[in-house]
């Protein structure tokens, strides 16, 4: 808050609200709107009966079934892979420290049909035994995930004061009774707050099941797009979203109160310094290999088939593949290169609009007004929904004034999906601005415009650039509300290209969706990697 | 370079009678109007919990008083409420004349320096003394001027373009004050501004700071926790408990005649003993007559029929071995320790007779023995009584 004396508290507050009222209603339209009519659409007509018919379908059953259990594995499967990089990470020195974060966090921001184009090459080639399994879809989703992991329990680990270890050593604890009642204790919260969030994006995932899945493999996500889409029974769609959204926000929730409960026990720690692999001995010497081993498989072996398959031409190698992605064929409406260029405009239109709602939001959700924290809220809501649930929810709100057939339909809400991004790393830079520095401006002579120009500003602009760079990656990766809102042609985005190019037999054009798939690829790692490589450990995801 | 800047009126209120806190409104020594700061009954509330509590105190030009108390006494809420950083529900403060009801933070025309440093960390040395400049709209050159002059000022010239988490923490300290000072505001606040320190260095800067604020005239209220801090920094110190002002005087004054038991405590002094008060204003403690004590308070005391219980104040300094000061009451001591400080013998013990603590320095090149009976003299014009 800008300080103010008694006379001024008035009018500021009323500035406070007039600065909520902005995000608030773009929030308003753009998720609540939506997702209510979604509700309404599944309750309306068909009535409580038909709702519960839908429930016992045993088809809707086994897809229920399926969902959970696939994300449940794919948690256990993440997590016990995850935590030995985490612990390697955080604990240990060692050259290329750096490299082996931004190789872990980057797959995090690959768009998902870069990755199940990946995949799908790397189980075709090289385990064609396998590829009709589940091990593709498990593979894949440990190879998002790991991110996650890797960073908040990694981020927490990194900053654990390693003193309370220290002070339980000289109380007479030995290594066992540490771990046992220093470290697991501690550690708890924060491993449970990362499955859950691992296991929130699993059990919504979309571009990864419907690629790789195969006939017979559905989550929820994708039997909403079916019903919708293919089959277009709205009334199925609509009660399998309703379905899906209690659930995402019964978890995330859940999921939001283990963050606060985090951040709180970890506010003001001091952060220790990691220590360098050779003085760990052998163990540490142990770790490290087996986090570089696990990073080499799971993460660096498909990257490198992808590339490797981008570049095969018949049986030698070349960049056909490429050249190929300028032409236009009857596959696709425009060429692959079109369909990027598309992408790239929406991700700076995308990019631009979160930073801006997203800035007035973090400046109101800071600002101690009494509409902050419904507004905090409201601007978590697009990372726990469902894309294709939010997609789907246009199309059945925005009838109205028809502006499902808007050009802006795509790019904007590719902005409401970036927006928690660009919150997640500006409101922490803001509270984390010390009040004493604006008190101090503020006896200097500096007015609140002028506090906010010389003194937040030069402190947040780099959070600022940080969320504007992860919302135009998760622009160009898009595809769950893109596949619903897409008009084809000029709204045509290089995912849906991937999407489409790959799921085609033929080598030419399986070759052309990796080309493309490599390229996307390249641009998001290097903005995500850009923005890693500035950042150092923060216990939250961003 | 406008402002009028008087010779420090220091000790110009030295007069007599300045003992109670009655004298904490009205002790200026340059009267109501010529005033530079002028707080009236000032009252700031959280909630139900009064930080401050009616607080009347007045600073004259070029005077620097500082505000002792010990933690979550309010003097930090003090100084906020001046700078306009807390709204006051009561009373009025008024700088050189002015009300500052109504006036925002940044036109208060006043210096705080906060405790760790507070500077801007995206910006270099250079650019945290001169944002104050900035907001004034002086000419760059003119600015760059000021700020060499200000960093010669404080002992860290040529440091323009160093960024400021490369600084010590002393050379933060230095860099604080240079931005607080640049404007030059009618008044400055220090707000423990040593706190962060190491001792020498605080004792250090501590000099440097008084010499600085004399030399430019500048008025200055200060807040500490530490009292030694404050008599070295001061013209005058304000004692403030629970939010209220308990005395107002120059450091001697407060020292020799605190108003209460509290203010003795919190100053220091270890002799705080039980006695009776009585006949004609003479001092009975542990059964030893102090004969008539200089600081007998109050005509009803004195008056009084039988004997009043009361506290009184022995100054390490009034009390010696026998032979050193010289005739007057005796009082036999059994030491219970000895400690060693600043070049001299500490012995501390209790009152044989009434186990009275008692804390003496010890003159002499050799400490008795812990056991050993000794008899000390006091000087009876030294001691002081409180109530309470």
């Amino acid at each position: 808050m800008i300080p103010s004396s008694g006379q001024t508290t008035l009018r500021r507050r009323a500035a406070d609200l007039s600065l909520a009222a902005g995000p608030a209603l773009f929030l308003a339209v753009l998720v609540v709107w939506p997702l209510v009519a979604v509700l309404v659409r599944s309750l309306e007509g068909v009535g409580p009966g038909r709702v519960a018919e839908v429930l016992g379908r045993g088809s809707v059953r086994s897809v229920v079934a399926f969902t959970v259990g696939q994300a449940v594995l794919s948690t256990v499967l993440t997590l016990a892979l995850g935590l030995p990089v985490a612990r390697v990470v955080a604990r240990y020195r060692f050259p290329g420290v750096r490299v082996l974060r931004a190789l872990v966090v980057v797959p995090f921001v690959l768009p998902t049909v870069v990755v199940a184009a990946a995949f799908a090459a790397l189980f075709e080639r090289y385990a064609p035994g396998w590829r009709d399994t589940l091990v593709p879809v498990l593979a894949a989703h440990v190879f998002f995930n790991l991110a996650v992991v890797v960073r908040v329990v990694g981020g927490y680990w990194a900053g654990a004061d390693r003193r309370l270890d220290e002070a339980a050593q000289v109380l007479g604890a030995g290594p066992w009774q540490v771990f046992r009642s220093v470290t697991v204790p501690r550690l708890g919260p924060v491993l449970a707050g990362a499955a859950l969030l691992v296991f929130l994006f699993t059990f919504t995932s979309f571009g990864i099941i419907r690629i790789l899945g195969g006939p017979g493999r559905a989550t929820i996500e994708t039997e909403i797009f079916r019903y919708a889409v293919n089959r277009t029974e709205f009334d199925v769609a609509a009660v399998l979203a309703a379905l899906q959204l209690v659930v995402v926000l019964v978890l995330a929730t859940v999921s939001a109160a283990f963050q606060r409960r985090i951040s709180r026990a970890e506010r003001g720690r001091r952060r220790p310094a990691a220590r360098p692999v050779g003085e760990g001995g052998w163990p540490a010497r142990l770790w490290l290999g087996g986090a570089l081993a696990i990073v080499a498989v799971v993460i660096m072996v498909p990257v490198g088939v992808l590339i490797q398959g981008s570049l095969r031409v018949g049986d030698g190698y070349g960049v056909d593949n490429y050249r190929r992605l300028f032409t236009t064929g009857d596959l696709l409406p425009v060429s692959a290169a079109r369909a990027l260029s598309t992408s790239l405009q929406y991700a700076l239109v995308a990019a631009v609009v979160a930073s801006v709602v997203g800035v007035v939001a973090a400046l109101a959700v800071t600002s101690g007004s009494v509409l902050a924290r419904p507004l905090e809220v409201l601007t978590l809501v697009p990372l726990g929904v469902s894309a294709v649930t939010l997609g789907f929810g246009y199309l059945v709100a925005f009838t109205v004034f028809d502006l499902r057939r808007s050009v802006w339909l795509v790019p904007v809400s590719h902005a409401v999906i970036g927006l928690p991004f660009v919150l997640a790393a500006v409101v922490p830079a803001l509270r984390s601005v010390d009040p004493r520095l604006r008190e101090a401006a503020a006896t200097l002579g500096a007015g609140g415009v002028a506090v906010r120009r010389l003194v937040d500003w030069p402190l947040v602009r780099g959070a600022v650039v940080t969320g504007a760079g992860f919302s135009a990656a998760v622009s160009l990766g898009e595809f769950g509300a893109t596949s619903f809102l897409s008009r084809g042609g000029d709204s045509f985005t290089a995912p849906l290209a991937v999407a489409r190019l790959v799921s085609q037999p033929g080598a030419a054009l399986r070759g052309q969706a990796l080309a493309l798939s490599v390229v996307i690829g390249a641009v998001v790692a290097v903005v995500a990697a850009l923005i890693e490589w500035r950042r150092s450990d923060r216990v939250t995801l961003l | 370079m406008s402002r009028d800047r008087r010779p420090s009126p220091a000790a110009a209120d030295a007069g007599a009678g300045l003992t109670g806190a009655a004298a904490a409104g009205g002790a200026g020594a340059a009267g109501a109007g010529a005033a530079a700061l002028s707080i009236r009954g000032a009252t700031v509330a959280f909630g139900a919990v009064r930080a401050i509590d009616g607080v009347s105190l007045e600073v004259a030009p070029g005077e620097t008083v500082a505000v002792v108390g010990p933690s979550g006494s309010g003097k930090s809420t003090l100084l906020r409420a001046i700078a306009g950083l807390e709204p006051l529900v009561a009373g009025e403060i008024r700088a050189g004349g002015r009300s500052l009801a109504g006036v925002p933070v940044p036109q208060r025309d006043l210096g705080l320096m906060f405790q760790d440093h507070a500077l801007f960390p995206h910006l270099d040395v250079a650019g945290n003394v001169a944002f104050g400049l900035r907001m004034k709209r002086w000419p760059a050159e003119r600015q760059r001027a000021r700020v060499g002059e200000l960093l010669e000022l404080v002992g860290l010239a040529g440091m323009e373009r160093r960024a400021v988490h490369e600084l010590s923490g002393g050379e933060a300290q230095r860099v604080a004050l240079a931005r607080a000072l640049a404007p030059e505001p009618a008044l400055l606040m220090l707000d423990e501004p040593f706190g962060s320190l190491d001792r020498v260095l605080r004792e250090q800067l501590t000099a440097e700071v008084r010499r600085l604020l004399r030399e430019l005239g500048q008025t200055a209220l200060h807040v500490t926790h530490d009292q030694g801090e404050a008599f070295a920094l001061a013209d005058r110190v304000a004692v403030l408990a629970g939010g209220r002002l308990v005395q107002v005087g120059e450091p001697a004054e407060l020292w020799r005649h605190p108003a209460t038991r509290f203010v003795a405590e919190f100053l220091g002094h270890p002799n705080l003993w039980p006695a009776s008060v009585g006949d004609g204003g003479r001092v009975l403690v542990a059964g030893v007559d102090l004969g008539v004590a200089a600081g007998v308070r109050g005509a009803d005391l004195v008056a009084a029929t039988g004997w009043c219980p009361v506290t009184v104040v022995v100054p390490v300094t009034a009390l010696a071995r026998v032979g050193v000061v010289g005739p007057g009451p005796t009082l036999d001591v059994e030491v219970h320790s000895i400690g060693f400080n600043q070049g001299r013998y500490r012995v501390t013990g209790r009152v044989v007779g009434g186990g009275e603590p008692v804390d003496v320095a010890w003159e002499a090149d050799e400490p008795p023995a812990v056991g050993e009976r000794v008899t000390l003299s006091i000087r009876a014009d030294q001691v002081w009584t409180v109530t309470g």
